[in-house]
């Protein structure tokens, strides 16, 4: 019976299989490879062991001016790499698109702004959003130490555009990282992520 | 005009004092959307709910977003002051449209749109005007996204007549002309099938018309992350049935209850829709481990069901006699032959349930709309079991002996005649069992029903061995069949005693055969009954003269010929789909009902009352049973009558897909349904209460209290 059960798993499991890998919270985090605006290559599985989050960006998107003109991004990279968290800020905006910048615009921006990842990639391709079907600016993922999808989603649960709503909103991010400091799994796992359409 | 907009100063002049700490909002100057705020009353009165709308005018090329924004974007937010008695209902939302953003996809409109926002004045309400203000806040986008605001205020006087306001009447009509028609009572669900997310919407057979029309289907959920929002869905139908099959996303349908959402369908380029509210398809089962519980129950209940009708009023002659013949090779110590015979009896019994329900499976796969009992639905079916039970009623009687061919006239208990005979009581027993579907059955055969085929048929296979059981039993141990009494003349007698009870058997099948089919296939059903006893009668002759062996053989083949055409003459249902109700089928005269349509019970569920479903059929035993001792009672009426009680009888004789759907969403594939609303309660009805399929008074009682 149990054989026969383990059979119809596997069949069903076959079916579902969608044509795409979409990631999928609490399973192994899509590998990727790329080279960073310093020029270091990034690759997922080199980073094993680190939690990791990967953060969707457009500087010229109102959402992510929110989170930047307000600082709250800013402070809570800090506050992560701080703790030994690899931040990854990725732009997927196509050639042409709002948000797409070059290695040396990205470095002006990063002074600009006062940014504190550890990396940013520049994914005019759109490979990589794809990859991790990244929606929306601002898109936030975290992978854990086993490399392991810990929560994938918005930033947190204000939708609004206005930087005022900010310290009242709940940051899912920050909660999922100190879950991860403690050695739990994030209360919240996925929510539905907010803010402009990444311009692929 | 009654409603002023006041400039931002005075706003937060007049609402400040009493403000929660509202951000400092500014009005976006040069907006890529227009928007206005109005309200279609000039003057309202206490107790009024009367309609604000958000309209927007969006610059071309751009656009907004619905609550649901899709892949991205945000749907207008609103911050209301208003007076505490003032309550704001949930936005309206006209039927949104598909806006790709390749490769993604977002939810949303373009042009002019219009949210349509209810406000309720309380009965009570002390002030003399309704003053209110809003901030509104949305996201209006094409490659890139702009987040504008804007502030609102108006009061609208309240006075002792409504009056609409003339200057709006153009802008509120459009406005509610583009909002989704009602569909929420659509017996809608959701599921996950094969790693697609499949949506279900029951429709009635004028919106199922109206939409299979249509260029485009699509349904919009408003809960994220359940579907693919890019993709096309992929559209079936099956009579007026339309499942919607997205690429699944990842979120877990354990977070949702009910979901609710869009059905539109786009007719030369008109966009329209219906409101829908989606429930998880109950059927099936979420995880592995619950659904082989599930199936274990299903199986020992289906076969604890199988034992009990073995006790069934209509099963009972045919066993006593398999017992009986039992009895007699105890006497001839013909213990192999015991065996056998019990074992044939038992393929006879399988087999045929194994045929019932692979019947009954293809057909539901094809997407007719039936359940279990489905066979007494077709007067065909009554019709030759009717004939069967008098054939064996004769035989019971001594009118005649089953032999097969002459040789064998005086060996009945040769091995071959005595494994057919047993296959074919195994047979006569599944046939008569099905109208006395036991009430452990319904349950499992419900569960049998939604499951995959193979399951299916395992739960059908498990009540067929318990129907077969007793005779297994006596089969192959001999201890038992020493405890039969022993053979005698009572035994030709208690034979002919059986008659009896077949012979009312027959009276109910004729009865049920009239609801059906009416007087006529009556008529044509007694016809024949006296054709098979003149062909039984023929066939006992043994002429010698040639002639006479030819006008035997012409008269049987004549009789024969008659008894086949009979069917195709006169037995058609009196129409396929409306209920028979009649006075005799339902004969509730003491109290009134209304017999059940999905569109009337759907309005009763919209109004006042309290409502009470019975889901019955003539050939349904058990439901007459309990009609006869809890329901059609003086009492019950009486508490029916306090209670203000509308009562539905949704009569499913023969085949009705409504009550088939109705059935359904109780995951039941049968009759005996009876289901209780409570009134509602503040507006809200409370979730209906299903009753056991065994009704007492005081069931019914404790269930209304």
């Amino acid at each position: 019976m149990k054989l026969l059960l383990s059979f119809l798993v596997m069949a069903c499991a076959l079916v579902a299989a969608p044509a795409f890998a979409t990631p999928e919270v609490g399973k192994p985090a899509p590998d990727f490879k790329a080279l960073d605006i310093e020029g270091h290559e990034i690759a997922l599985s080199a980073l094993q062991g680190k939690t990791i989050v990967l953060e969707w960006t457009n500087h010229g998107c109102p959402f992510v001016k929110k989170h930047y003109e307000s600082g709250n991004m800013q402070a809570l990279q800090k506050e992560a790499t701080d703790n030994g968290v690899i931040w990854v800020s990725i732009v997927s905006s196509a050639e042409g698109k709002e948000g797409h910048i070059d290695a040396a615009k990205a470095k002006a921006l990063k002074e600009e702004q006062g940014a504190n990842f550890t990396h940013k990639i520049l994914d005019a391709s759109g490979e990589l959003g794809r990859k991790y079907d990244a929606k929306t600016t601002p898109h936030m993922f975290v992978i854990d130490q086993d490399g392991v999808l810990v929560y994938a989603g918005a930033i947190d649960d204000n939708k609004s555009a206005q930087q005022d709503v900010i310290p009242t909103s709940k940051n899912y991010v920050r909660e999922a990282l100190n879950a991860l400091k403690e050695g739990k799994k994030p209360e919240t796992a996925s929510t539905e992520p907010y803010g402009c359409s990444v311009k692929y | 005009m009654n409603i002023k907009f006041f400039s931002l100063f005075l706003l937060f002049f007049v609402f400040c004092a009493a403000a929660s700490p509202v951000s400092a909002f500014e009005p976006t100057k040069n907006p890529q959307v227009q928007t206005r705020l109005l309200a279609d009353h000039a003057q309202v009165t206490k107790g009024q709910t009367f309609d604000l709308v958000f309209e927007q005018k969006i610059t071309l090329g751009w656009h907004t977003y619905w609550v649901n924004a899709g892949d991205s974007g945000s749907a207008p937010g609103f911050t209301w002051k208003k007076p505490e008695a003032i309550t704001i209902g949930d936005v309206q939302w006209p039927v949104p449209k598909r806006i790709p953003m390749e490769p993604l996809l977002n939810y949303g409109y373009e042009g002019t749109a219009h949210l349509v926002i209810p406000v309720t004045v309380p009965a009570d309400f002390t002030g003399r005007k309704v003053s209110l203000a809003a901030n509104v806040e949305w996201l209006v986008c094409h490659d890139i996204c702009i987040p504008e605001y804007a502030t609102f205020a108006l009061e609208v006087p309240v006075g002792k007549e409504p009056v609409l306001d003339e200057e709006n009447k153009n802008v509120f009509e459009t406005a509610r002309a583009n909002l989704p028609a009602a569909g929420t009572d659509f017996a809608s669900s959701f599921a996950e099938k094969k790693g697609k997310f499949a949506v279900n919407f029951c429709l009635p057979s004028e919106a199922a018309e109206k939409i299979k029309k249509a260029d485009e289907i699509y349904f919009f959920p408003r809960e994220w992350g359940l579907l693919n929002y890019a993709a096309k869905p992929e559209v079936k139908w099956k009579e007026s049935t339309l499942t919607l099959l997205y690429p699944r996303e990842t979120r877990d349908l354990n977070e949702i209850t009910t979901l609710n959402g869009i059905l539109s369908y786009t007719t030369d380029d008109l966009r329209a829709g219906y409101q829908i509210a989606a429930t998880e398809m109950m059927d099936v089962p979420k995880s592995q481990p619950e659904g082989v519980h599930g199936l274990w129950q299903a199986l020992l209940y289906a076969f604890l069901g199988g034992l009990i009708l073995n006790l069934m009023p209509c099963v009972f002659p045919v066993l006593s006699l398999k017992a009986l013949s039992f009895a007699k090779l105890a006497e001839h110590h013909e213990t192999g032959k015991a065996r056998l015979y019990a074992v044939g009896y038992t393929l006879g019994v399988l087999i045929s349930f194994m045929a019932l329900a692979g019947i009954l499976v293809a057909l539901k796969s094809a997407g007719a709309q039936i359940g279990w009992g489905f066979q007494l639905q077709e007067p065909i079916v009554v019709y030759v079991l009717a004939l069967i039970m008098f054939a064996v009623g004769l035989n019971l009687s001594g009118f005649f002996e089953i032999s097969f061919g002459v040789e064998n006239a005086g060996h009945k208990l040769t091995q071959k005649e005595g494994v057919a005979g047993s296959f074919f009581t195994g047979l006569l027993a599944t046939l008569v069992a099905t109208p006395c579907t036991a009430p452990f059955m319904a349950g499992a055969l419900g569960f049998a029903l939604v499951q995959p085929a193979h399951v299916g048929m395992a739960v059908f296979a498990a009540l067929g061995l318990g129907l077969a059981f007793p005779i297994l039993l006596l089969g192959f141990i001999p201890a038992l069949q020493k405890i039969m009494p022993r053979p005698g003349m009572w035994m030709e007698r208690f034979k002919q005693f059986l008659a009896f009870p077949l012979y009312l058997f027959i009276v109910w099948l004729v009865w049920v055969l009239a609801q059906q089919a009416g007087a006529n296939a009556v008529g044509l059903l007694f016809i024949g009954m006296v054709k098979l006893a003149f062909v039984i009668w023929l066939l006992k002759l043994r002429p010698v003269a040639l002639f006479a062996k030819s006008l035997k053989w012409l008269l049987v083949i004549a009789s024969v010929i008659v008894l086949l055409l009979i069917p195709l003459q006169g037995l058609k249902p009196m129409s396929t789909v409306m209920p028979a109700i009649t006075a005799q089928s339902v004969p509730s005269q003491s109290y009134p009902h209304t017999a059940f349509t999905r569109e009337a019970f759907n309005a009763a569920l919209g109004g006042e009352n309290a409502l009470f479903v019975d889901m019955t059929a003539a050939w349904c035993i058990s439901c007459k049973v309990n009609e006869k001792v809890a329901l059609q009672t003086k009492k019950t009426y009486k508490l029916f009558s306090d209670k203000n009680v509308q009562l539905f009888i949704g009569d499913w004789t023969n085949r009705n897909p409504e009550i088939t759907a109705y059935l359904q969403e109780f995951n039941r594939s049968g009759v005996p349904l009876y289901v209780y609303y409570p009134a509602p309660v503040n507006g809200i009805r409370p979730p209906p209460k299903v009753l056991p399929q065994i009704l007492t008074p005081g069931i019914v009682a404790s269930t209304l209290e």
